[in-house]
């Protein structure tokens, strides 16, 4: 008999945990009906899964699926704000949830978090779960995402305070949450950030900053680094020490039409997992000790009828996590800022590349002409590698969009595409020597090349009534072959939207091919769902059919299993 | 406004504070009685699992006998055989035992005597901290000890095994006994990155548990001067190397979470 129960021996007591952020929020509610600068806000999101077993597909062989048949996440935040405070709790739940490991089954719920913020003259005082960002979040990003279950909330203070109208200057210190837990290292910073407007007649401004971080590791994570090296040999040892520390300086110069962000970033000696080193006994993997480095800059040009966007950065050993031994998502307590577009339709987004914390080096181009009002043509270009110049990523999408009148618009667009499939999911391709797609790359080991045109059609029957239909082909003889995938989605605006959808594995044509690349051959996917809004509330509901895949969000991606079942989303704000 | 920029210099001198780090010292390697078991989810599809065992027989070569492995071919969806395999390692006592431990989310994975480590929420550890919880592991004093006595037919294939448990002070709460059989050194295909390997050598390899997966509770009082006795008995089947087999015992707790290993030993079927 599988054991269903997972909650962790090393809790708190959590009625004890809860009593504080709940009191916090009674006292200042009690106060509610006495006060008629009193404001409370609030918001829901909860998503339910109901698991249908597919073996087919590889729906099976999870707790989900062979027993616990249901799951869901639920997050219920309210706020108040009166007498300059704000405060806010919010309601966490996670019942045999996949979203924080997807091959796994995660039950808890509880206080996920609370803060209090007062704002007094010059003086900006924090406590609680809080988030925030130096810069870009090269050194220091404190947020949330809750597609791939991040939650990196400093739990700590901060204080902030007004130099004058244009100058800031804050400072923080606490340790990083993970889940319904704590993390042991303790971090602590500060930025300055300030706004240069010489002449308030010419459009020229300077909005510099400076940020410094620190985290000092507890001695739990030093004793297991110590453990660790202790094993190494001799070739192999690297040294350690309690502190590492971030800086960085930044600058968005907006002149004109131009606006220029550049950003640069070190950080001292470092003890990180590098995965891809040998140790001398031949095993990969091992932990150094080494500083990092990172600039990324982004330049737009934006006047009317078009719009530039140059984006290019360099990073080496920017991994910098409040525990050296955490991996995928977690302890992440920094942002290194994607260099290739999210693509929102299914087939162009199958294979999305992830930053790479150890190295790499990009640049992005992104431009938009409207050559008149009916047509206006697009283009995006990605390059990413590794420091050592071997291509990672490569994207390039022309797109043109054409627009008549305000009854229907159409896009079509194409996407090229060169994928590392060997680094970003450890996948071998050993079967790219009569490559299908010869003008994109022929032949190379290792890599996904793929072409896939793209279009999407809405058309207006009234203003209220529309319906939207888009398509793609993943033309490729990588990874599992070829995609084709249709929706169409009618809107009866405001309140109803119904959706159908597609995707299907087209067969190999040849009858030699491999089991584990045939595998999903002439299966569908299909998708259809409908979705009621009302105000700033939107319910939810489809049956999905999903194949595996990367997610991701930010730059950040992660791998998901199939999915098959049906989805219950409920969002709302008040 | 100058005067207040003062402060800056100020804040950075307090976040620099102490900028000259103290290396901190790493020191020489040392085991005592105890005997740490690590147990490895792996699959013959699974890229970066011999990465994992590579590390697991490089500890063992410094720690010696205090290191006990034994490779679980469960790893979801890493585990099914190529048809090129000549054997399907999977077993269902492999499975459930798998499945009693934890949940994986990654590979290579391993848990350290079932303990669960903060922050993480199943016992199954990825391969950075092996070494640093074996080190934890091994600087705790057993509580309990187990000897192994076995005795092998060559003829029939018969292995009888009597184990002794002598703890070292009185144990309250429910304890478990879990027996199984790991044969080493099996040559098959194994994924290694992208490379299919048709000779490699399948360590520790999981064959058989004689108790349940979840382990026999231990009804007899675990006090100090006192021991318990089991015995167990299993015909090796043919395919199995008596010569590269193993048999493994341990005490555990069995109450989830809390499934920690207090003590293991590994006696070879033919010393």
């Amino acid at each position: 008999m599988r054991d269903t129960t997972f909650a962790k021996t090393y809790s708190e007591p959590s009625h004890m945990k809860h009593l504080l952020p709940i009191a916090i929020f009674s006292l200042f509610l009690s106060g509610l009906h006495a006060q008629n600068s009193s404001r409370i806000t609030g918001n829901l999101q909860t998503n339910g899964n109901f698991f249908i077993k597919n073996a087919a597909i590889g729906a099976v062989g999870l707790p989900q699926y062979d027993f616990q048949k249901f799951g869901a996440e639920s997050w219920l935040g309210l706020n108040y704000s009166n007498w300059g405070f704000d405060v806010g709790v919010r309601f966490d739940l996670f019942n045999n949830s996949n979203l924080l490991n997807p091959t796994g089954s995660f039950t808890k719920e509880g206080i996920g978090r609370w803060y209090v913020h007062k704002k007094l003259d010059k003086f900006d005082f924090s406590g609680g779960y809080l988030y925030d960002q130096i810069g870009s979040g090269i050194i220091f990003r404190a947020y949330e995402e809750r597609s791939l279950m991040i939650d990196n909330a400093l739990f700590g203070v901060k204080v902030g305070y007004s130099i004058n109208d244009n100058w800031k200057i804050k400072a923080f210190t606490g340790r990083q949450k993970r889940q319904f837990d704590i993390y042991g290292s303790v971090i602590r910073g500060g930025a300055v950030e300030g706004f240069i407007k010489p002449d308030s007649t010419k459009n020229f401004s300077l909005a510099p900053g400076a940020g410094v971080v620190a985290r000092t590791f507890d001695d739990e994570t030093v004793n297991r680094i110590v453990n660790e090296i202790a094993t190494y040999a001799p070739q192999d040892s690297t040294g350690a020490q309690y502190n590492t520390y971030a800086m960085t300086v930044y600058n968005t110069m907006t002149a004109g039409d131009f606006s220029w962000y550049v950003e640069g970033a070190y950080k001292t000696k470092d003890v990180l997992f590098n995965e891809f080193l040998t140790k001398v006994n031949g095993g990969t993997g091992k932990l150094v000790n080494t500083d990092g480095y990172m600039a990324y800059t982004s330049i737009t040009y934006a006047k009317k009828g078009l719009g530039i966007t140059l984006e290019a950065k360099y990073n080496k050993n920017f991994r910098f996590r409040t525990d050296p031994f955490q991996i995928g998502v977690q302890g992440q307590m920094n942002f290194l800022p994607p260099i290739a577009r999210q693509n929102t339709f299914r087939l162009p987004s199958r294979f999305s590349p992830n930053t790479q914390e150890l190295g790499e080096r990009g640049f992005q181009l992104d431009a938009k002409y409207a050559l008149n009002k009916k047509i206006s043509l697009g283009i995006n270009v990605s390059d990413i590698s590794n420091l050592d110049g071997v291509e990672l990523y490569r994207e390039i999408a022309p797109e043109i969009t054409y627009k008549k009148d305000r009854k229907w618009q159409a896009l079509l667009g194409l996407q090229f595409l060169k994928y590392n499939i060997s680094v970003y999911q450890l996948k071998d391709d050993p079967e790219d020597v009569d490559d299908i797609i010869p003008w994109v790359k022929k032949g190379e080991k290792g890599y996904v090349d793929a072409f896939t045109p793209y279009g999407e059609w809405l058309y207006k029957f009234t203003p209220r009534k529309s319906l939207r239909v888009e398509a793609q082909y993943l033309l490729t003889d990588d990874e599992f072959g070829s995609w084709v995938n249709a929706l169409a989605e009618f809107g009866w605006a405001p309140h109803w939207l119904v959706y159908v959808s597609d995707m299907y594995k087209i067969k190999h044509s040849e009858e030699d091919v491999p089991e584990e690349k045939a595998r999903f051959d002439g299966i569908h996917y299909p998708t259809f769902g409908i979705v009621y809004t009302y105000r700033a509330n939107r319910v939810s509901l489809a049956y999905v059919k999903q194949v595996e895949g990367i997610n991701c969000a930010g730059g950040i991606c992660r791998y998901e299993p199939t999915f098959h079942g049906v989805r219950l989303n409920i969002s709302s704000s008040f | 406004m100058k005067r207040k920029l003062l402060f800056l210099p100020l804040l950075a001198a307090a976040v620099f504070n102490s900028c000259e780090e103290m290396p901190v010292t790493i020191p020489e390697l040392s085991v005592g009685d105890r005997k740490v078991l690590v147990e490895e989810l792996t699959g013959v599809r699974c890229p970066n699992c011999p990465d994992g065992t590579a590390a697991l027989v490089d500890l063992g070569n410094q720690l010696g006998d205090n290191l006990i492995v034994v490779s679980i071919h469960a790893a979801p969806g890493y585990d099914s055989p190529y048809p090129e395999n000549k054997y399907d390692f999977r077993t269902p006592d492999g499975s459930a035992l798998a499945n009693f431990i934890g949940q994986a989310s990654f590979f290579p994975t391993a848990s350290i005597n079932r303990r669960i480590v903060p922050p993480e929420t199943e016992p199954y550890l990825p391969r950075q901290i092996w070494s640093g919880i074996i080190g934890e592991e091994l600087a705790k004093s057993p509580t309990v000890g187990i000897f192994i006595n076995s005795e092998f037919d060559l003829v029939d294939r018969k292995l009888d095994i009597t184990l002794t448990l002598a703890p070292k002070s009185t144990l309250s709460g429910e304890h478990r006994i879990t027996v199984l059989i790991t044969q080493d050194s099996i040559q098959d295909v194994q994924k290694k990155g992208l490379e299919k390997i048709p000779d490699y050598y399948h360590r520790h390899v999981l064959r058989d548990v004689l108790t349940q997966a979840t382990g026999d509770v231990i009804n007899e009082p675990l006090t100090s001067n006192e021991v318990v006795e089991k015995k167990y008995s299993i015909t090796l089947p043919a395919e199995w190397d008596e010569k590269h087999c193993s048999i493994v015992a341990f005490i555990h707790h069995g109450n989830s979470p809390d499934k920690e290993v207090l003590q293991v030993e590994e006696k070879h079927v033919i010393e």
